[in-house]
């Protein structure tokens, strides 16, 4: 390659990532253009700002404890009324929401991460590489997703990282399927030809030309995939494999709140409709993002 | 046709191989090796050593990994440390009550699922389908275990009608065993009617935009027929397949949903066992699942031949 090529290589191949970039407006309004993807981007920014301000929105700590009050309904004083230990339901739902929502994004982050980077070698290099991949894949599938998770958390033992490596390996295989299906759609196309022709290096062509072209897809999966893992993590802490106590979680208070049903059905009922609130809104917005990012299905339903 | 069946029983194997190998690395990357744990603070380095050397841990993996297979091979899934019994004897127990919270649910999932994936595509856009693709989409969000509380709550704590939790087998009472499984079957039939709905729903709509269906319509099929007979069958095809998949979602959420209604199925079996650190059960159950899983799925496919004779022929050609 000489010193004249590599800058107009850099234009032609880049370019179709930085036309990406420049939609992101677009991307947004059509995304608000529709009610319900709206409705699920307003309320995971509200989720979002509920968690990061815990300590200024929280009526009390999550570990405060006033024994006198232990149980009472909700009322004036605990919104959302107490627990057996007569903590505030409602700030433990409100820091509750921080385990919840980084569970899932870091869990999704390692699952984008390793299954992207397997789906793009899969894809890119072919061969006996992508057998290998693909088939490891295929096994992890083979496993109902829980069981597969439970497993793991059998293996790592309980805690608030280990639920985030497990509910991240148990969304690998998706991420990779995903990538590695844009990969081989994209891999002949013209501009990547044409990097190819112009010399550049397979990992240049792999993360910086046919890369970006497949990121819709994946932010589409990177949402649903979120809602999916906040619901798993709370099934996990739920069954006492996940974060373990005194730690507040969505799914733990519900598992303490249905040995108190009777006695308090407060206890376990806005826990569970916390995790059905936000996993609503990130699918939601996960619906609207693959109808947003996707421009076949948008003239579709244009015309219609 | 023989051919194909042939070729996915070989992929089968395949699959059913590379799990028997994840299964094996996931039980050896266990912390503390099992020695230690059977012998607890008894443990001293003689000891150790000896127990190592009596279950084989002292081999090279390979060797272990074969010598492992050949056991599970012969159906021994691994003994249980704390109850002192096989662990296919105690899976094998505990399946029944498993089958029969799956086996309900499933039945509850297809009664909603057909009308409402259905209906709603044939009045797209209607009421009838915003109302059924809505309910579908509050239905996936749903955590299935706060749903079980929820109905616990209502129908048995509330009203009074039905039991708050516990197992009856069906073959002893079957009222009373129709009244314990009505709430659980319920949950975990709901959680899998919105998937299946939402599959339903896109099948049929891409069946009925056919030339074919069009067809019958102006050769004067009456409508019932061209819905019941030519367009039904078509889309059962792509839920057929999915079915198989939302079978490992289902036997995932009975895990959970026997926790909620006390039930002493697989999914309190390993989570008892993971709470003792009884690892050969743990793994028995891993493997016999997985395997089940993996199984179904196959039937599952030569249904899907049975169903799809463009497969069959095309196949038939090829070979």
């Amino acid at each position: 390659m000489n010193e004249l090529s590599r800058p107009v290589a850099m234009q032609a191949v880049t370019w179709p990532g930085r036309r990406e970039e420049g939609r992101l407006a677009g991307i947004l309004r059509v995304l608000l253009r529709s009610r319900t993807a709206a409705f699920g981007l307003g309320l995971t920014v509200v989720l979002v700002l509920l968690a990061v301000l815990a300590p200024w929105v929280a009526p009390y700590r999550p570990h405060e404890i006033h024994p006198i009050d232990s149980l009472s309904p909700p009322s004036s004083r605990y919104l959302l009324g107490t627990d057996d230990l007569g903590r505030d339901v409602l700030s433990r739902i409100i820091y509750g929401a921080r385990v919840s929502l980084s569970v899932g994004a870091i869990a999704i982050g390692i699952a984008a991460a390793a299954g992207v980077s397997l789906g793009l070698a899969a894809g890119y290099v072919g061969g006996r590489l992508d057998a290998l991949i693909m088939r490891v894949m295929d096994a992890l599938l083979a496993f109902p997703a829980i069981l597969l998770a439970i497993a793991l958390m059998a293996v790592l033992g309980p805690s608030l990282e280990n639920a985030m490596i497990a509910i991240g390996i148990i969304n690998i295989p998706a991420f990779a399927r995903i990538t590695r299906a844009n990969v081989l759609s994209i891999r002949e196309k013209e501009f990547v030809e044409a990097a190819r022709a112009l010399g550049a290096w397979t990992s240049y062509i792999a993360v910086l030309v046919i890369l970006p072209n497949c990121l819709s897809p994946l932010i589409v999966q990177g949402s649903l995939g979120l809602a999916n893992a906040i619901l798993v993590e709370a099934a996990l802490s739920f069954l006492g494999l996940g974060v373990q106590p005194p730690e507040p979680s969505w799914g733990s208070m519900l598992a303490f709140g249905r040995n108190l049903l009777a006695q308090a059905p407060w206890y376990a009922t806005f826990p569970g409709l916390a995790i059905f609130v936000t996993v609503l809104g990130l699918n939601f917005l996960g619906d609207g993002l693959r109808e947003a990012l996707d421009p076949r299905l948008r003239t579709v339903q244009g015309e219609q | 046709m023989y051919a194909y069946v042939a070729q996915r029983f070989v992929q089968l194997l395949i699959v059913l191989f590379i799990l028997s190998i994840v299964v094996f690395t996931i039980v050896r990357l266990i912390p503390g090796d099992p020695a230690a744990v059977m012998l607890g603070t008894e443990a001293t380095p003689e000891a150790l050593a000896q127990i190592r050397r009596e279950m084989g841990l002292d081999a090279p993996l390979p060797v272990q990994y074969v010598k492992w297979l050949n056991n599970v091979m012969a159906g021994n899934f691994g003994t249980s440390w704390v109850m002192k019994k096989p662990a296919l004897e105690l899976i094998v127990g505990a399946l029944p009550v498993t089958l029969q919270l799956v086996g309900a649910s499933f039945l509850v999932a297809l009664v909603i699922a057909f009308p409402a994936g259905i209906l709603a595509a044939l009045r797209p856009r209607s009421w009838v389908d915003q109302g059924a693709t809505t309910l579908a989409l509050l239905g996936i969000s749903m955590p299935s275990f706060w749903l079980g509380i929820m109905l616990i709550l209502l129908f048995a704590l509330q009203l009074r009608w039905l039991p708050p939790s516990g197992y009856v087998p069906l073959t002893n009472n079957p009222l009373a065993a129709l009244r314990a499984t009505a709430l659980p079957a319920l949950t975990l039939g709901v959680a899998l009617a919105a998937p299946l709905t939402r599959f339903l729903r896109s099948g049929m709509l891409d069946v009925l935009a056919l030339d074919y269906i069009r067809t019958a319509r102006a050769k004067g099929v009456p409508e019932g027929r061209v819905i019941g007979r030519h367009a039904l069958r078509n889309a059962l095809l792509s839920v057929v397949t999915v079915l198989g998949l939302q079978l490992g979602a289902l036997l995932g959420g009975s895990i959970v949903i026997e926790q909620v209604f006390g039930w002493p199925g697989i999914g309190r079996l390993s989570l008892a066992a993971i709470q003792q650190r009884d690892y050969g059960v743990v793994q028995g159950i891993v493997l016999f699942v997985a395997a089940g899983f993996v199984v179904v799925n196959f039937v599952v496919d030569l249904i899907y031949l049975y169903l799809d004779p463009r497969i069959r022929f095309e196949s038939g050609q090829s070979a």
